[in-house]
C-alpha cells in the first residue's frame, strides 16, 4: 500500500468521509466530511510534514462539530502509527482546533494541523 | 543512487517513538503495566545514561600505547535516569526526596538513608511500527540522586527535576544494575 493511500485509510477512520484536498467538490460532496491537504515525504527528504485537517459539517451546533474534533483528537491521541509498504507514516497534533470561514452560516469548519513523520523510503 | 548513502532495510521497524512512560512496575513478558504504576507526567523526554569508568593500566608504563585492549580495566558504571515531572503527589515526592518517610499527605525527610528508598524503576516506550512493541529499561535499587527541587513559572506549569542512580547491591554484586529489554509489536 502506498503511503498515501494508507494516509486515505487513515483520515477514513474517522466514521466520516475524508479526501485530499485536491479531490474535492465542496458543491457537491455531502458533509460531514474531512478534508486534508496530500502533502508527503520521505526519509531523505524533509520527514516532517505540517497538512492541515478540516472537518466539515452541515450544522449550526457548534457541539456536534465539536464532537467529531474531539473524538479525532482522541484517537490519534498522543501520536498513531501508520503503516505502509516504504515503512512507517508517525501522526501527532501540531496545532489546537480552530474555526475556519466557510461563507455559509450552516456549514461549519474546524481545521487543525499535523506532524506526520514519513519514516518511510 | 549513492552507494554508501543507505539505511538499513528494516530502519522503519525498529524506531522508537515518543517520550515514553516511568513505571513502579513493569510486566517485559507481556508488555503490561497498570495505570496506577505511572509514577507522574514528564515533560521534555526522559534521559538516560549508562557512564562507565576504566583504568588503563598501561597508561604509566613507557611505550606502551594508550587504550591497549588487554590493559583497560572497568572501574564501575554511573547508571542514571533524569528528567522533568510535571505532576505531583506524596508518593513521587517522597521518591525525589529520596530518603524520606510518607504519611498521608505529609513527606518528611530524613538523614539516614534506608534499604527501602532504594526502589526500581522502569522506562518504557513506543517500538517499531506495530503497536505493543516497546524499549523498557529496568533501573534496579534506585535512589534520587538530583535532590528535591520545585521550579515554577508565570502562567506555566511547575517543574519538578529528577534523577535517580541505579545501585549494585551485597546481594548479587556481579550484577549490573540495569538491564534493558527491546520487543517488536505483533
Amino acid at each position: 500500500m502506498t503511503k498515501m493511500r494508507a494516509l486515505n485509510i487513515f483520515f477514513n477512520s474517522f466514521g466520516v468521509p475524508a479526501y485530499p484536498t485536491n479531490s474535492v467538490d465542496h458543491d457537491n460532496a455531502t458533509p460531514p466530511y474531512i478534508t486534508y491537504e496530500p502533502i508527503f515525504s520521505n526519509w531523505y527528504g524533509e520527514q516532517t510534514t505540517h497538512p492541515y485537517l478540516n472537518v466539515w459539517m452541515k450544522t449550526t451546533s457548534e457541539a456536534e462539530i465539536n464532537a467529531l474534533c474531539d473524538k479525532i483528537s482522541k484517537e490519534i491521541g498522543s501520536g498513531v502509527r501508520v503503516k505502509c509498504d516504504d515503512g512507517l507514516l508517525f501522526v501527532t497534533f501540531s496545532s489546537s482546533w480552530q474555526a475556519g470561514e466557510t461563507g455559509d452560516i450552516a456549514l461549519r469548519r474546524k481545521f487543525t494541523t499535523l506532524n506526520i513523520d514519513f519514516f518511510t523510503f | 543512487m549513492n552507494k554508501f548513502t543507505k539505511i538499513p532495510a528494516n530502519t522503519f521497524e525498529e524506531i522508537q517513538l515518543n517520550a515514553g512512560v516511568l513505571l513502579s512496575q513493569f510486566v517485559p513478558g507481556t508488555g503490561t503495566f497498570e495505570l496506577s504504576n505511572i509514577i507522574g507526567a514528564t515533560s521534555g523526554g526522559i534521559n538516560f545514561k549508562d557512564t562507565p569508568s576504566f583504568t588503563d593500566y598501561g597508561d604509566d608504563i613507557d611505550n606502551c600505547p594508550k587504550n591497549t585492549k588487554e590493559l583497560k580495566k572497568l572501574d564501575g558504571r554511573e547508571v542514571s535516569m533524569s528528567g522533568t515531572f510535571v505532576t505531583v503527589n506524596p508518593s513521587m515526592v517522597g521518591r525525589i526526596v529520596g530518603t524520606a518517610t510518607i504519611s498521608g499527605e505529609k513527606v518528611t525527610p530524613r538523614d539516614v538513608i534506608e534499604a527501602g528508598d532504594f526502589k526500581d524503576l522502569w522506562w518504557v516506550g513506543d517500538y517499531g511500527d506495530e503497536d505493543g512493541g516497546f524499549v523498557a529499561i529496568h533501573m534496579m535499587n534506585t535512589l534520587s540522586t538530583g535532590g528535591f527541587q520545585i521550579q515554577t513559572g508565570d502562567r506555566s506549569k511547575g517543574n519538578f527535576a529528577f534523577e535517580f542512580t541505579a545501585h549494585y547491591s551485597m546481594d548479587a554484586q556481579d550484577t549490573v544494575p540495569y538491564e534493558v529489554y527491546i520487543k517488536a509489536g505483533a
